[in-house]
């Protein structure tokens, strides 16, 4: 039978690995085209991860059914977060975070259970929040730098919005992407995925 | 150096075995052919020889298989690796890496080899290979050709014994396959063994010591070399197999009548990246004529393609359908491209809502054509789902449904049984005495002879090849 | 017919510590001297590895983005200033991206690969980082595939052309991925121990000098951080 079973069912494979990386480009393409795009107002901004996170959801279950085992969320998320670190260096340290906590959740469900995904895919999107923490925990030394950059209204409007109730709507708003998204992706594997012989 | 004892093999998930009951033993230094329709268990040979089924497959497997003395099944891939070397079908996605070189050494890096073995290696596989003006370069800058190329020169680099080919010149054109034989002959002289599943036998019959006949997963026939070059034409064909002898691609047609209808190409000029594609092409594909493109340079014509398509907007020069001019957008709206690479133009969830996909046809004609390109047993299947055979028909058969007047047609046969080939030829034919513009591009020329195409002369004379 | 191998400059893990280096000095709003050292001592690097068209892009991308900040920025009414505003953001953190540009463009995956592997990273993570990076290119040319298709049938609504794009752009990933692990298998990258490299790496004399620049570099920024603008 396959390698990976006598060793142990844990253990990534080469053809895991690969999985993950592939489909690891698809997650980090999208998330950096939303990162430009976010550019043009910080409305748009802070609703990014929200798309971000319903664009995914496909993605995230075709990986799970693919793989079934620890290891490619908690590589992609940390890959994500150091190729896209030059927005800002807190994105390993939460895709590290959020990875982990991914993980932990898609063993919980044993990889199938539809609660445990959606909770972990959740935590996966959370991992991304890295470029907003700055915002909100060095508030000043941020409006300090941006000021040289966006005009007044960009900055008026920012200001207002870096308040902490903001902050909780955007975590909401990830939570409810990461639904919608983990519903998206359902219905994709139902109606492609499983019937093309991709995944089970 | 192969042995099989009463292996039989099926797919996970699958109930009938895709190999039943096959035995045969190979020897050191053979070249052997492994040829039959699609479908008829090929694949799952040469994947059982490398090792990819028994370990990564999640089939059902009994019976064993030897390969140089080891049995496969409880080897592991790398150590495999040592004796088997294996190439591909799809150029596109074999490349780990994103320069030549390191893909030629990607085997001996994976083993921790020392740079000295390295330096050998890439020695040799230049010589045998032929890739020393290939190192050093992007792979997204080489042809399909180069690409496989440097496949071969990265399994030869590892210094197997035996080396396996699954349809190697599938996505190859004509240069592509004269590079690929000279490969082989190169393979056969050093005394390697050499395991080959192909549909196009014209290139490596000659060369080959025995030739096996599979059908339906079962080692039907075995040819001794000789005996099998010299099969009488209607044999080859009920067995269902290509053309033995290379088929050129001519035109015996005579010119078409002069005339305005259809499609007509003047002084056409492309360019990419700054650089001209092509420039000064001229040709008419009347109504009611399968019209070929043809030539070696690859990129040159996917391009005619997607610019008579309107995908992409031409430099200067003047594309006429039925006498009037027609610009770009206008374009898109006549014709229908089915691409060299049809994966990324199915989109439906199964094949009946794939056919009826942007078009106007009743669920009726859908399944009629789907009938006629042998898939209406797939009706309800995903269009993923199927073999590449079956894809690239079921993208003839979207071109044959879309209503639209201008259908260009990218490589339709390349990898086709000889059955499967006549059928699209068939349609194609149909397609044409409806009135209808029917371009085709494609180095087959089996199949041009079939389809009673006529080569345009598209390319200034002095760029012809 | 021998191949001169050109040895890299720096080991690739001399190139990820000076990379790391290069982003503290950005994240920690060193003076703009800092900052432009820092470029420009990666613009010296490119030219010692002779990647003269590299060079060239990247510059000229800089001066454009510096153009429109200063140029055409003021002249904008407020709500389209601020779309341009992103491209200005590039500035800031142009060090960064110079240095990830120099360490993809000098560094062959294997290299890469082995290097991680000496600092202890195990082969799945490497594997995936390689894939990934590898990934992007061919991502955008089946984008380019699958638009082309579209553009040639009737696609009604947001919907169906959501799932037209996604799904064949999914499962050709997938697709691929699986044709590419197989053809990597069956080489053999699944074997035990380490990775090792057609062009070699370790550490040379310039290794440290280009290290203790950039650490020289970074701790000045910190402590000139006041002083200086």
């Amino acid at each position: 039978m396959s390698q990976s079973l006598e060793q142990g069912k844990r253990k990534l494979t080469a053809k895991d690995a690969i999985t993950a990386g592939a489909l690891g480009a698809v997650c980090i393409a999208i998330r950096f085209l939303f990162m430009l795009v976010g550019g043009v107002s910080p409305y748009v901004w802070f609703a990014t991860h929200f798309i971000d996170a319903i664009l995914i959801g496909p993605v995230f279950m075709l990986m799970v059914a693919k793989v079934q085992k620890n290891g490619p969320f908690l590589l992609t998320s940390l890959i994500t977060g150091v190729v896209l670190v030059a927005a800002t260096w807190m994105f390993p340290i939460t895709g590290l975070v959020g990875g982990i906590l991914c993980e932990l959740c898609l063993r919980a469900g044993q990889f199938r259970q539809k609660g445990w995904l959606m909770l972990g895919f959740f935590c996966f999107n959370l991992g991304f929040i890295g470029d907003f923490l700055p915002l909100w925990f060095t508030k000043e030394s941020y409006l300090e730098y941006a000021a040289q950059m966006m005009d007044a209204g960009y900055m008026a409007t920012m200001e207002g919005l870096l308040t902490w109730p903001v902050f909780g709507v955007i975590v909401l708003s990830i939570l409810v992407g990461s639904v919608l998204g983990s519903l998206l992706g359902m219905k994709l594997m139902r109606k492609h995925f499983v019937k093309a012989g991709l995944a089970q | 150096m192969i042995i099989f004892d009463h292996v039989t093999y099926a797919y996970e998930g699958k109930e009938t075995p895709s190999l039943r009951d096959c035995t045969f033993s190979v020897k050191p230094g053979e070249l052997i052919l492994l040829t039959g329709e699609s479908g008829c268990g090929k694949t799952t040979i040469i994947k059982l020889v490398n090792g990819l089924l028994q370990h990564t497959g999640g089939g059902t497997l009994a019976g064993t298989v030897m390969v140089g003395g080891q049995d496969v099944a409880q080897t592991p891939l790398w150590e495999l690796a040592r004796t088997v070397g294996s190439v591909f079908q799809n150029p596109k996605s074999q490349f780990f890496n994103l320069d030549t070189t390191s893909e030629v050494l990607f085997g001996l890096e994976s083993r921790g080899a020392s740079h000295d073995e390295m330096e050998q290696a890439l020695e040799s596989a230049v010589q045998v290979c032929g890739v020393g003006p290939l190192l050093d370069r992007s792979i997204f800058a080489l042809s399909g050709g180069e690409k496989q190329r440097i496949a071969c020169a990265s399994a030869w680099a590892m210094g197997p014994e035996l080396f396996v080919l699954d349809e190697p010149s599938s996505n190859l054109d004509g240069e592509g396959i004269r590079q690929l034989r000279e490969i082989l002959k190169q393979l056969k002289k050093a005394g390697k063994t050499v395991l080959m599943a192909e549909h196009r036998l014209w290139y490596a019959a000659d060369l080959a010591d025995r030739v096996f006949y599979l059908r339906s997963g079962q080692l039907e026939r075995e040819y001794n070399g000789k005996d099998f070059l010299a099969l009488p034409e209607e044999e080859r064909r009920s067995m269902g197999l290509r053309s033995i002898a290379e088929v050129p691609v001519s035109s015996p047609e005579p010119s078409p009548a002069a005339g305005a209808d259809g499609l007509m190409v003047r002084e056409l000029r492309a360019t990419y990246n700054g650089a001209a594609v092509w420039e000064g092409v001229s040709f008419h594909a009347p109504r009611g004529q399968i019209t070929a493109i043809t030539g070696q340079n690859g990129a040159g014509k996917t391009t005619l393609a997607r610019c008579l398509c309107g995908l992409m907007k031409e430099q200067s020069g003047t594309i006429f359908w039925d006498g009037k001019p027609l610009r770009r957008t206008e374009r898109r709206r006549k014709a229908f491209l089915i691409m060299q690479d049809v994966n990324l133009q199915l989109f439906g969830d199964s094949v009946l809502a794939e056919t009826r996909l942007g078009n106007t046809a009743t669920e009726q004609e859908a399944l009629t054509t789907l009938g006629r390109m042998d898939l209406a047993q797939y009706a309800d299947t995903h269009p993923m789902a199927l073999s590449g055979g079956q894809k690239q028909r079921l993208a003839v058969a979207d071109g044959c449904l879309s209503g639209k007047e201008l259908l260009i047609f990218d490589e339709p046969t390349s990898g086709l049984d000889y059955g499967h080939m006549l059928e699209v030829s068939r349609r194609l034919r149909e397609l044409a005495e409806q009135g209808l513009c029917v371009v085709v591009i494609t180095h087959d020329g089996e199949f041009l002879r079939e389809s009673g195409a006529w080569t345009a002369d598209w390319l200034p004379n002095d760029k012809q090849p | 017919m021998r191949k001169n191998i050109r040895p890299s400059f720096l080991d690739p893990r001399t190139k990820i510590l000076i990379w790391l280096l290069a982003n503290v000095v950005v994240f920690t709003w060193s003076p703009a001297v800092f900052q432009l050292s820092v470029i420009i001592a990666y613009l010296i690097l490119f030219l010692v590895e002779r990647k003269g068209t590299m060079l060239a892009g990247l510059l000229a991308t800089y001066l454009a983005i510096l153009a429109i900040q200063y140029w055409l920025l003021p002249l904008l009414p407020g709500s389209l200033a601020t779309v341009f505003a992103t491209v200005t953001y590039f500035i800031l953190v142009f060090p960064c991206i110079a240095g990830g540009a120099y360490l993809i463009a000098t560094t062959s995956v294997s290299q890469f690969i082995a290097a991680l592997e000496g600092m202890g990273a195990p082969r799945s993570f490497s594997i995936t980082l390689a894939v990934t990076l590898r990934f992007l290119p061919a991502l955008r040319q089946d984008l380019r595939h699958i638009r082309d298709a579209m553009a040639l049938r009737n696609i009604r609504g947001f919907d169906e052309k959501l799932e037209c794009i996604y799904v064949p752009m999914l499962m050709g990933a997938a697709q691929t991925a699986e044709e590419l692990s197989e053809s990597a298998t069956a080489r053999g990258i699944e074997s035990p121990g380490k990775m090792s490299s057609w062009r070699p790496i370790g550490f040379h004399i310039q290794d440290v000098v280009v290290t203790l620049l950039f650490l020289a570099l970074c701790v000045g920024g910190i402590c000139c951080k006041g002083v200086l603008p």
